[in-house]
């Protein structure tokens, strides 16, 4: 079981321990402006990319998640850098973007959560396009992905995290920089929220994340049972530690089992509480009980 | 069943069927108005509700419509790969949100038709098809532009277990007045409603689609336009 993350800038690489993990995904895949975006700084990709080779991480590179035509000069020319640094995988969630790596470049691909994959025949579709890895889209339940190990894919799935609701062709904050009184790229450094009676969303860049933490550390037995391949930790809009501290508690969580302590905290992190996302079939901002009563 | 007005009787006509199609299944219509329908009019099917391939299969088989529109890129590439199917004309959704010229060629390599481009991409019409030999490219004339690209929520499924692109509802929590909280302080009130768009230099698609099931006052059902392009 691999166990991953994402980081966006070499900061927040250089400023953690990611020990904890197997292998990483560089890059915000949310918007090319983000302050030191790993996949919009080839000085700093490099750096991140020696680091990581140095601790024996797996390093994947992740793509914009949403790219135009005037997006897809930047991809490619992206796609060659990570092609140049033999990279373990790219992540895309764009047909298009996929199509191209897999045509011209014959690379490793692993078809991110927003890539629409909710039926047998798409997961079938991307086999056939020779595409390593998938993510299930957000909304599915462990059944619905459970159906999709009948093909050579390998399967990737959240197990923590803010996971992504939906994506805009622009930024909503930029909105904001008058009331704020910042701009791009200081605005999304803030602690920004929607909040909507006890509805809470984050924005991030062109992304809208869930306001809660999923969280699935009460139920990993479950989806171990699908004998899944790769479990991430949805880190890419914490703050500083956040992805160390729970990647620590998986990796315990993996090793020895429940802890109740390690629980206790990976509430004490969500500061809009803990859901379950999807797997069971539920309002994804629902938490249902489990280990912990 | 739903009257098709006489205006539009030399145009397509597109309709739901129950438990297939996007939206209320309140004004979609059931296997044998749709086929009654067939006998008259130019008729394409929205299968637009993200089913297993099986079920939309058995559907299209059964079906003599001018065309279908199917939501699941995996299920276009099976129908496009069974010989007896393969004939079958079919519309990718625009919940299948294609933003660039490489989606549009990868959308022509198995097989796709008629592809709805999302709204924010009208402008880049002229790309577009400038990249395809075969595709032909459906755009929004009138459209409601929502908070997220079309097929790209998941707001209804996550705060109300309602899944827009398997159920076909969507519970508009972007309607909901929304305080935008900044390092703990709150600065405005935003809505995020959809707005309505008219474009009008269109012309280089070859179908124009006027959104209308969420827009009952102005459109009775959805009715698309060929353009002289």
């Amino acid at each position: 079981m691999e166990l991953v993350t994402n980081i966006p800038t070499l900061e927040a690489l250089s400023k953690c321990s990611i020990e904890p993990y197997d292998a990483i995904y560089l890059g915000n895949p949310y918007c090319w402006d983000y302050d030191g975006n790993l996949i919009s700084n080839f000085n700093d990709l490099d750096v991140a990319i020696e680091m990581l080779r140095e601790m024996g991480k797996k390093v994947y590179i992740t793509t914009f998640a949403a790219p135009r035509n005037a997006d897809l000069p930047k991809i490619f020319k992206l796609i060659d850098k990570a092609l140049e640094l033999n990279v373990d995988a790219i992540e895309s969630t764009n047909y298009g973007v996929i199509n191209y790596i897999k045509k011209e470049h014959e690379f490793k691909v692993h078809a991110g959560g927003f890539t629409n994959i909710y039926t047998s025949a798409t997961v079938e579709l991307l086999e056939n396009m020779g595409v390593e890895r998938i993510m299930p889209a957000y909304e599915l339940s462990i059944e619905d992905i459970e159906k999709f190990k009948e093909y050579k894919v390998e399967i990737e799935v959240v197990i923590h995290g803010k996971i992504p609701l939906g994506i805009s062709h622009n930024c909503f904050l930029l909105e904001f920089k008058n009331d704020v009184g910042l701009d791009c790229p200081h605005l999304c450094k803030q602690e920004i929220w929607y909040k909507s009676d006890d509805l809470v969303l984050k924005p991030f860049g062109n992304a809208t994340l869930s306001g809660k933490d999923l969280c699935m550390y009460e139920h990993i037995e479950m989806l171990n049972e699908l004998k899944l391949d790769a479990y991430r930790i949805e880190s890419i809009s914490e703050r500083i530690g956040y992805r160390e501290i729970v990647g620590k508690i998986y990796r315990r969580r993996l090793k020895d089992g429940f802890n109740k302590e390690d629980f206790e905290k990976l509430k004490s992190l969500a500061e809009h509480g803990m859901c379950n996302g999807f797997y069971f079939n539920k309002a994804g901002q629902i938490y249902v009980g489990g280990l912990n009563g | 069943m739903q009257k098709v007005s006489p205006e539009i009787d030399d145009e397509v006509i597109y309709v739901g069927l129950k438990g297939f199609s996007r939206y209320s299944d309140d004004n979609a219509l059931n296997l044998d108005e749709i086929k009654e329908l067939c006998e008259n009019k130019r008729v394409f099917l929205a299968l637009n509700r993200v089913v297993e391939f099986e079920k939309i299969k058995e559907i299209v088989e059964k079906l003599d419509c001018n065309g279908f529109i199917i939501n699941d890129l995996g299920t276009i590439w099976r129908i496009k790969r069974d010989n007896k199917l393969k004939h079958k004309v079919i519309t990718s959704s625009v919940g299948l949100n294609p933003l660039n010229t490489q989606d549009i060629q990868f959308f022509e390599e198995i097989g796709v038709d008629f592809v709805v481009i999302p709204p924010e991409i009208n402008c880049e019409i002229d790309k577009i098809k400038n990249k395809t030999k075969k595709i032909k490219i459906e755009a929004f004339e009138f459209v409601l532009m929502e908070m997220f690209y079309k097929g790209r929520c998941l707001l209804s499924a996550y705060f109300d277990g309602v899944s827009t692109k398997k159920s076909g509802i969507c519970t508009k929590r972007c309607c909901e007045k929304w305080d935008v909280i900044v390092n703990n302080k709150t600065i405005k009130s935003k809505l995020f409603n959809p707005k309505a768009v008219k474009f009008v230099e269109n012309t280089k698609a070859d179908l124009l689609k006027i959104e209308g099931r969420q827009f009952r006052r102005y459109a009775n059902g959805v009715s698309n336009k060929h353009t002289n392009a």
